[in-house]
C-alpha cells in the first residue's frame, strides 16, 4: 500500500466504522424497543435514568443556551443595521433558538455529557463481565440497561430542550433590554411576528430523536466495548463523535422533511 | 440429566480457542477443568450458559441444546445455573446485599420478603457476615470473589459453574471455599464445574478432573487417574514441570 | 433519596411542559381564558391577511384573526375575528385590512365607517347573519387596502396628469392666476413629497414591484421631461390672446383633475390625506378658470412672478429624484426576507 493511498484508505475506514456504529446502534435501539414489554426489568430504572439523563443535564443545557441567547441578540442587532427595524432581534433570537440552536446545541452538549457517561458506564460493565453476570442471573441486559436509558432520553431530551429554549429567549430578551436599544415591547413584538406553534413541535420531535440517538449510540458503544480501560476510553470518545455526527445529520434531515 | 459438550469449536477472529472440545459432566458430581492460562477454560465454561455461542458443535444442558435455544429459553435455563466469575463481576452500583439478592428477585416463585434472610444466609456461608451494606469497591479482591460466589449460590441452582473460585485467596479461606463447594455437592446435590489452578484444591474437591490442552480435553478421569497419568503433558502440568511438556505438541 | 429524585424529575417535566404550553399560547397572543366574542366581516379580498394575525382597534391589539373562508357563492370572503369581550365597537364599525409594519404580517383594524367615506366597503344587506363554527356576534363590512403596486400606478397617473396640466398652462394667465398657480404648484410639490414618503414607507410588497416600477418610472420620467419643456415655453406666453381657447382648455384641465381625484380615491390612509390636499389645489385651479372666464386681470402679468417656472421645475425635479432613488436603491423598496 503506497503512502499516497493511505489517507484515502483512512477515509474509507472511518466511513465504514461510522456506518457500522450507526447500524449497531440501530439494532440495539430496535432491541430496546422490543424489550419494552419487559416492564419489570426496565420499570424500576426509568426514573433514576430520567434523573441522570434529564435532570442532571439541565444546568449545563441552561448554561449553554443562556449564553447562546445573549450572543444571538448581540449579533442580531449588529447585523440588522440600517433599514431593518430593531425589533427583528426578537424574531431572530426566538426563531433561531426554537428551530435550531435550542435542540442542536443541547443535543450536542448532552451527547458529550450523557452519551459519554452511558458509554463509559456500560463499557465498564462489559469489560468487567458485569453484563455477562446479568445474563447469568437471567436478566436481559438490553431490557435492564438499554431500554430505560433510551426511554429516559426520549422523554427527557425534549424537556431539557424546551427549558433551554425558554432560557435562551429570556437571555436574549434581557440582553436586548440591558445592552441594546430595544424595549421589551419591541422584542416581544419581533418574537411574535414569525412565531408558529408548529415550531415548538418541530423542536420537540427533533429533540426526541436526538435523545434516542445519544442514548442508543452510547449504549451500543458500551455494549461493544473490547479490552480494558483503554477500550472503555475509546468507546466513550467514539460514542460522542458518532452521536454528534448523527445529530447533525438528523438535524438536516428533519429540516428537509418537516420544514419544506 | 447432565451437561454434555460435544465437539465444540470456537474461534475469536483468527485465533482458534476450542478445537473440538468434548466433555460430559454427570449430575451430582463435581468436575474440575485444569489447563494453562489462556487455554480456553473460561471460554468453555461460558458456552454452558450461552454467554458464548459455538461456531460448531453442541452443548446440552439437561434436554436443552444451548446453542439452538432462543433467547427466552436461554434465560429460563440460566435460572437453573449459577455462575461464579473469575473476577467476581459484581455490579458496582449496588451494595453486596443487592448483588446477592438480584437473582432471587428474578425468580417468580421466591417470595420477596424472604430475600433478606436468604442473602444473609449466603453471605454467612462465604464468611462475609455484616458486609451486606458495603459497595463492591469497599471490599478486597478475595472478599469480592466470595461475594460473587454468594450471588451464584443464592438462587440454589442445580448447576454451579465456578471460574477460579479460590485463586488469590489465603490458604484458610481457600479451605473454607473448598469445603463450601463440597457441601453444595453433597448436601444439596449440586452439579459443579470448577476451573482451578490450585492442585491441592483440585484433588480435594473433585469427583472428576479434565485437562484442557490445545483446544481439546487432553485427558479426563478421577483425581487418582489424573495424578497417575503417564501423559507427559498432564504430568508436566500438574507437577509444574514445563520441561516434561516441551516437544510434546500433538 | 428516591423520592427526592422522583420529585426532581417530575418538577423538570412539569416545568418544561408548562413552558411549552404557556410559551406557545403567549407567543400566539392568546388572551389566556379572558372572555371573548366573535365578529365576522365580509370583504372582497383579504390581501395578505392570514389566520392568527392581530386585530386592532384605535391602535390597540384586541384580538386575532380566527378563520378565513371564501363564501359559498365565491363572491366574498368571510373573516372571523376573535375579540376581547369588553371592547365596545362603534355602531358603524368596519374592518380595514392592511400591513401592520414594513416587514411583518397584516392586521385587521376595526374602524368607524364615517372616518373613511372613500373606502369602498361592501353594502351588507340588513340582517346578514354570522355563519360557520364562529357564528356569534355581528357581521360588519371590510375592505383590504391595495398593495404598493397599485400605489405606484397611482403615482404614474398623477405624473401623467401633471404633464397634461402643464401643457394646458401654455395658454393663459394673469398675475392673480400666477399667484394662485404658484400656491397650487407648491401644493403639488407637497403632494409629490408625500407620495414619495408614502412609497418609501409602504414598500412591504415591493418584491414583485421592481420590474413593474421600472416601466412605470420610465413613463413618469418622460412625462416629467415633457412637462419641463412646457414650462420653459410658458416664458413665451406674453402675447397670447386666444382667451376663449384658454378658457376652454382650463375647463378641460379641471375636468381632468376631477378625474384624477376620482381615480385616486380610497387608495390608502396616507394617500387619502394627500388627496385632500390635492383636492384643495384643484379647487384653486377651478377658481383660476372662473376668473379667466370672467376676463379679470391681464396675461401680460403672468410671468412677472418669475418664481413660477422655477417652482414648477422643482416639482418635476423631485419626481425625477424619486425615480432615481428607486433605481439606485431598489433594496429600500424591496421586501426584506429573512426566514
Ligand atoms: N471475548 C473474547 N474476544 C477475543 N478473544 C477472547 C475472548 N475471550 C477469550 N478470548 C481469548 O481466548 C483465549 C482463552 O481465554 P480464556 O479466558 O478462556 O482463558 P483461560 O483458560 O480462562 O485462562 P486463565 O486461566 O488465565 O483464566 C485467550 O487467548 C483469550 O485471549
Ligand atoms: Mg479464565
Amino acid at each position: 500500500m503506497s503512502s499516497f493511498l493511505a489517507p484515502i484508505r483512512m477515509v474509507g475506514r472511518g466511513a465504514l466504522q461510522a456506518l457500522t456504529a450507526v447500524g449497531r446502534a440501530g439494532y440495539l435501539g430496535t432491541d430496546a424497543v422490543r424489550a419494552l414489554r419487559k416492564v419489570d426489568l426496565w420499570g424500576p430504572h426509568l426514573v433514576p435514568q430520567m434523573s441522570r439523563i434529564g435532570v442532571e443535564s439541565v444546568p449545563i443545557a441552561l448554561f449553554i443556551s443562556m449564553f447562546t441567547g445573549v450572543v444571538l441578540a448581540l449579533q442580531a442587532s449588529y447585523t440588522l443595521t440600517g433599514q431593518v427595524p430593531l425589533y427583528f432581534v426578537g424574531a431572530l433570537v426566538g426563531k433561531t433558538m426554537i428551530l435550531e440552536l435550542g435542540p442542536v446545541l443541547t443535543g450536542l452538549a448532552l451527547s458529550g455529557r450523557v452519551g459519554a457517561n452511558i458509554a463509559a458506564e456500560i463499557g465498564t460493565m462489559r469489560v468487567t463481565e458485569q453484563i455477562d453476570a446479568l445474563e447469568t442471573l437471567a436478566y436481559d441486559p438490553v431490557a435492564y440497561l438499554v431500554t430505560p436509558r433510551v426511554l429516559a432520553g426520549a422523554i427527557m431530551f425534549p424537556m431539557v430542550v424546551i427549558l433551554s429554549i425558554a432560557i435562551g429567549i429570556a437571555a436574549g430578551w434581557g440582553t436586548s433590554m440591558a445592552l441594546l436599544d430595544i424595549t421589551s415591547t419591541e422584542f416581544i413584538k419581533g418574537l411574535r411576528l414569525f412565531f408558529d406553534p408548529w415550531d415548538i413541535q418541530f423542536a420537540a420531535i427533533k429533540s426526541i430523536t436526538f435523545g434516542v440517538t445519544v442514548t442508543a449510540v452510547g449504549c451500543s458503544f458500551g455494549f461493544h466495548t473490547r479490552g480494558g480501560a483503554e477500550g472503555v476510553g475509546q468507546a466513550t470518545t467514539r460514542a460522542v463523535v458518532i452521536s454528534s455526527m448523527i445529530i447533525l445529520v438528523l438535524d438536516a434531515f428533519w429540516a428537509a422533511v418537516l420544514l419544506s | 440429566m447432565s451437561i454434555k459438550m460435544v465437539n465444540v469449536h470456537r474461534a475469536f477472529g483468527e485465533k482458534e480457542v476450542l478445537k473440538g472440545f468434548s466433555l460430559e459432566i454427570q449430575d451430582g458430581t463435581t468436575t474440575t477443568i485444569i489447563g494453562g492460562s489462556g487455554s480456553g477454560k473460561s471460554v468453555a465454561l461460558k458456552h454452558i450458559v450461552g454467554l458464548l455461542r459455538p461456531d460448531e458443535g453442541n452443548i446440552w444442558v439437561d434436554e436443552d441444546n444451548v446453542s439452538r435455544l432462543d433467547q427466552e429459553s436461554v434465560y429460563r435455563l440460566r435460572q437453573r445455573v449459577g455462575y461464579v466469575f473469575q473476577f467476581a463481576a459484581l455490579f458496582d452500583s449496588m451494595t453486596i446485599a443487592e448483588n446477592v439478592g438480584l437473582g432471587l428477585r428474578r425468580m417468580s416463585d421466591f417470595p420477596s420478603e424472604g430475600i433478606p434472610d436468604r442473602v444473609e444466609e449466603c453471605l454467612h456461608l462465604v464468611d462475609l457476615d455484616g458486609y451486606g451494606e458495603r459497595l463492591p469497591s469497599q471490599l478486597s479482591g478475595g472478599q469480592r470473589k466470595r461475594a460473587g460466589l454468594a450471588r451464584a449460590i443464592a438462587t440454589k441452582p442445580k448447576y454451579i459453574l465456578y471460574d477460579e473460585p479460590t485463586t488469590g485467596l489465603d490458604p484458610v479461606t481457600t479451605a473454607v471455599i473448598d469445603e463450601l463447594i463440597v457441601r453444595m455437592s453433597e448436601e444439596l446435590g449440586v452439579t459443579g464445574v470448577v476451573i482451578s489452578h490450585d492442585m491441592k484444591s483440585v484433588f480435594r474437591i473433585s469427583d472428576r478432573v479434565a485437562m484442557l490442552y490445545d483446544g481439546v480435553i487432553r485427558e479426563e478421569g478421577t483425581p487418582d487417574q489424573i495424578q497417575g497419568s503417564d501423559d507427559p503433558i498432564v504430568r508436566g502440568f500438574i507437577e509444574g514441570r514445563p520441561e516434561l511438556m516441551e516437544g510434546q505438541q500433538t | 433519596m428516591r423520592e427526592g429524585r422522583e420529585l426532581l424529575v417530575g418538577f423538570v417535566i412539569i416545568a418544561a411542559v408548562t413552558a411549552a404550553v404557556v410559551g406557545t399560547l403567549w407567543l400566539q397572543g392568546s388572551n389566556f381564558g379572558r372572555p371573548t366574542t366573535t365578529v365576522q366581516t365580509l370583504l372582497a379580498s383579504v390581501g395578505q391577511l392570514t389566520q392568527g394575525n392581530a386585530v386592532t382597534y384605535r391602535g390597540v391589539r384586541i384580538g386575532t384573526v380566527e378563520a378565513i373562508e371564501v363564501e359559498p357563492g365565491g363572491a366574498s370572503v368571510r373573516v372571523s375575528l376573535l375579540l376581547q369581550e369588553n371592547v365596545g365597537l362603534p355602531d358603524d364599525a368596519a374592518v380595514v385590512l392592511g400591513p401592520e409594519s414594513l416587514f411583518g404580517a397584516w392586521q385587521a383594524e376595526i374602524v368607524s365607517r364615517q372616518n373613511y367615506p372613500r373606502y369602498p366597503f361592501p353594502e351588507l344587506p340588513a340582517g346578514t347573519l354570522p355563519t360557520g363554527p364562529h357564528a356569534v356576534g355581528p357581521v360588519i363590512p371590510g375592505y383590504a387596502l391595495p398593495e404598493l403596486s397599485r400605489l405606484t400606478a397611482s403615482a404614474e397617473e398623477i405624473s401623467l396628469n401633471v404633464a397634461e396640466l402643464s401643457e394646458r398652462f401654455e395658454v393663459a394667465f394673469n398675475q392673480e392666476t400666477a399667484d394662485n398657480l404658484t400656491s397650487a404648484i407648491t401644493n403639488l410639490e407637497a403632494i409629490t413629497q408625500e407620495v414619495r414618503a408614502l412609497v418609501q414607507t409602504q414598500s412591504e410588497v415591493a418584491g414583485a414591484i421592481i420590474a413593474n416600477a421600472d416601466s412605470t418610472l420610465i413613463e413618469i420620467v418622460s412625462a416629467a421631461r415633457a412637462a419641463r419643456n412646457t414650462f420653459t415655453r410658458v416664458d413665451g406666453l406674453f402675447e397670447d390672446t386666444e382667451i376663449d381657447s384658454i378658457v376652454a382648455n382650463i375647463s378641460a384641465v379641471t375636468a381632468d383633475l376631477a378625474l384624477i381625484t376620482e381615480g385616486l380615491s380610497g387608495e390608502d390612509e396616507g394617500l387619502a390625506a394627500t388627496l385632500e390636499r390635492a383636492d384643495s389645489a384643484f379647487t384653486r385651479v377651478d377658481r383660476i378658470a372662473a376668473r379667466i372666464e370672467s376676463g379679470e386681470g391681464s396675461l401680460g402679468r403672468l410671468l412677472a412672478d418669475s418664481t413660477l417656472a422655477v417652482r414648477a421645475e422643482e416639482v418635476l425635479l423631485q419626481l425625477d429624484l424619486l425615480l432615481q432613488d428607486v433605481r439606485e436603491n431598489p433594496r429600500r423598496y424591496v421586501r426584506l426576507s429573512i426566514f
